[in-house]
């Protein structure tokens, strides 16, 4: 039988596309069904069995006090700090995009703190919040007595939101300058013919016109606070995500349970990754229908 | 080459615990007994298990975490203990600290991992839970000469009526004192709480509201909680649970007096402060406090750190009795060497690394404390006037039965957060923490009983 040519390189087209396929089927998909089925055991990876409880992880989720908590949490990392981060960005992109000399070095700076290692990261605002640490000094200076903004259930959430703004500010950044400058330069000529004041220009159209990054930097912003674990874990006290469980994410809680304690509750650790997995598929889903619409 | 084992006894137990062939391999010169434990080479151990011998070539798996220290020495003891055991090889395998737990469970899942487990004391009533770990023989670690030999604290090590491990080596606790400050204060090391208290207090220096040097390390995360439970609770008279570790009575008056002992630094804004340098070892370790609470693996640490500090250690400030804490790393045999050459392999390798020889060489390489009493007053240790303070305290220093540690960790760390930072009453705290801790006991004990 002979295949004619272009069925011929549909066939070359799906079989160069099976191996990454394949690949992503058993290193991503593949674990992640697995932690389904995982979250209906009382699983414990060193125990000889691992009976069958049906919903009793999920009934466990639903009592568990230091989870509803960690998913308060994890709520306020994602409506204080996306909002926060995406603000502070288009600001500093506005600002960048109107540079003229120098603007490789301040993208660059502003980029840097995004490649450094989120651990590093955590370390070194660890000791700018300490007490004797130097934002206390700078609040000296000016009278305010500081506190210790970590050591406090009050304040050490929003300590661990500033620094993963500042971390992320880079991407955001760079993400926003190519949406500006995708704009066609047409439109701001005839805003400005039209004598558009700049706040009519930015609300009107810079707006509207970012709108597919906007909603990228949203959904990706939301899913990544959805997902905080590593800035809990190396800036909270002993990286428990105290003081008291105030900083503790849904994620820490889980590595907690599975990885971080004897006897490890593998199953209940799985159970809320299932639910955290629903969580964002359902925000994302929200999210695209909201925020996505034609710009014309 | 065979050798005979010395007792009846554990021919018979062999036979039935390892088969048909080692049992004939041990009763082959059963004769030769007594002498042969004379003749045993000192790389054998000291249970008289020098006489046991494999049925043919053996290789089992040591697991230990990465400690320079530790897992350089253990690789200079494989190749004298082989030599002095033909037919055992040892594997020596090491993961990151941090990936201990997951390193294992993932290995066990997989049908691998260790026959030999170098594991942390407060992780083995899990592990036997799990029906990870097998009992040691008592006919060849016999109980009597366990607790004769060792410290106290090793009974942490025991469930029910098994024991499941033998130390190397052992930590305590004692107080760190800079002796700068405390001269600058004119106060001596402090021997009693109330002399702990005010020390603390004359020696800590604040400019304004910051403190330049803190009296006394807020810790808890540290060593704070291990402070309270072990040695405070017992130094106030009480105990922090029933000898049968069922039944805590962190809620006793003794236990409370303590708890409002450790709350009365915490909450006073003249002596220290939460979060200070980040956290204890490492405001002391700078030479911002005064006195500090630590383990013995903390000389060390300093010694390459912080080779200027002018510090001594003095054992922890008492009571109505002494009391320290103690924790350990120590080695158990899994499932997976339960039963032929394997066992024999393994028990012939604790047996090595609990020995007296292996500990004097352990004590000056790693800094830990030696397991065995007898040790404990052995000239050359006590030397170091750093490390002699926390030898001392080891006759009455108690390790913690818990049947999980990260959580047990938390609910007492919480207690105290609850009284220093959200005002709750100590002796509700305290009493939500030992509900939630008592809770996983009474779970443990039955599930063991099932």
């Amino acid at each position: 039988m002979s295949l004619s040519l272009s069925r011929r390189r549909w066939l070359w087209a799906y079989a160069f596309i099976a191996i990454p396929l394949l690949f992503f089927l058993l290193i991503r998909i593949g674990p992640t069904l697995y932690a389904f089925w995982v979250s209906f055991h009382d699983w414990d990876p060193i125990a000889l069995d691992r009976p069958w409880v049906g919903l009793k992880n999920y009934q466990d989720i639903a009592n568990d006090k230091v989870f509803w908590k960690a998913l308060r949490n994890t709520g306020v990392y994602v409506l204080v700090g996306v909002p926060l981060g995406l603000g502070i960005s288009l600001v500093i992109a506005l600002g960048l995009q109107r540079l003229i000399r120098f603007a490789g070095l301040f993208r660059a700076l502003y980029f840097l703190p995004y490649v450094t290692s989120l651990v590093a990261v955590g370390w070194v605002w660890r000791w700018i919040y300490m007490p004797n640490g130097v934002l206390n000094d700078v609040l000296g200076w000016f009278g305010i007595n500081g506190t210790s903004w970590l050591g406090d259930p009050a304040t050490a959430i929003y300590a661990i939101i500033v620094t993963t703004v500042w971390h992320g500010l880079g991407f955001q950044v760079v993400i926003f300058l190519a949406g500006l400058e995708s704009i066609p330069t047409d439109y701001m000529d005839a805003a400005a013919v039209d004598g558009a004041t700049s706040w009519q220009t930015f609300k009107d159209i810079v707006i509207p016109q970012l709108n597919p990054t906007i909603v990228f930097l949203v959904v990706t912003g939301v899913i990544s606070n959805l997902q905080v674990f590593t800035q809990v874990r190396s800036m909270s006290s002993q990286g428990t995500g105290g003081p008291l469980n105030s900083t503790i994410s849904i994620v820490l809680y889980v590595y907690q349970k599975a990885f971080a304690s004897l006897p490890s509750k593998m199953g209940y650790a799985s159970a809320m990754t299932v639910v955290l997995f629903l969580i964002i598929l359902f925000i994302t889903i929200v999210q695209l229908r909201v925020l996505q619409r034609d710009t014309d | 080459m065979k050798k005979s084992v010395t007792e009846q006894a554990i021919d018979r137990r062999t036979a039935l615990k390892f088969g048909a062939a080692g049992a004939a391999a041990f009763g082959a010169a059963r004769h030769l007994g007594a002498i042969a434990q004379d003749a045993t080479p000192e790389t054998t151990g000291d249970f008289g298990l020098g006489d046991l011998t494999v049925s043919g070539d053996v290789e089992i798996e040591y697991w230990q975490y990465e400690y320079a220290s530790k897992t350089d020495l253990v690789n200079e003891f494989i190749p004298e203990f082989e030599a002095a055991n033909p037919g055992i090889k040892i594997k020596h395998v090491n993961f990151p600290y941090e990936d201990f737990i997951q390193q294992v469970a993932a290995a066990v899942q997989a049908g691998e991992g260790p026959d030999v487990l170098n594991v942390y004391f407060g992780w083995i009533p899990a592990y036997v839970q799990q029906q990870f770990l097998v009992p040691l023989d008592p006919e060849l670690f016999p109980h009597d000469v366990i607790e004769s030999e060792f410290f106290p604290m090793i009974s942490a090590g025991k469930v029910v009526d098994d024991y499941y491990a033998l130390p190397t080596a052992v930590r305590t606790l004692a107080l760190f004192c800079n002796m700068d400050h405390l001269d600058a204060a004119g106060v001596a090391p402090p021997t009693t709480w109330d002399e702990l208290l005010a020390a603390a207090k004359a020696t800590a220096v604040k400019n304004g509201n910051d403190f330049e040097v803190v009296g006394f390390t807020h810790d808890m995360a540290g060593q704070g909680h291990n402070w309270w439970r072990e040695a405070l609770i017992r130094q106030a008279g009480g105990m922090p649970s029933t000898e049968d570790n069922r039944t805590l009575q962190w809620t006793s008056a003794e236990g409370i007096e303590a708890f409002n002992y450790v709350t009365s630094f915490l909450m006073d804004s003249e002596i220290t402060q939460s979060g200070f340098q980040t956290d204890g070892p490492t405001a002391f370790g700078s030479g911002m406090a005064a006195l500090h609470i630590d383990g013995s693996y903390r000389v060390g640490t300093y010694k390459s750190s912080a080779p200027d500090l002018n510090y001594k250690i003095v054992p922890l400030p008492e009571n109505k009795d002494k009391a320290s804490f103690a924790s350990f790393w120590c080695n158990t045999i899994t499932r997976n060497a339960a039963e032929g050459d394997k066992a024999i392999a393994a028990a012939k390798w604790i047996d090595f690394l609990a020995s007296a020889d292996v500990m004097k060489r352990w004590t000056p390489a790693v800094g830990e404390l030696p397991a065995r009493s007898a040790l404990a007053e052995d000239p050359s240790l006590l030397e170091d006037d750093k490390v002699a303070p926390f030898i001392e305290s080891l006759p009455y220093s108690y390790a913690t039965f818990m049947v999980n540690e990260a959580e047990l960790r938390q609910a007492v760390l919480d207690a105290f957060d609850n009284v220093t930072l959200a005002g709750l009453d100590p002796e509700v705290a305290v009493q939500e923490a030992q509900d939630k801790v008592q809770a996983q006991l009474d779970e443990y004990w039955s599930s063991l009983e099932d």
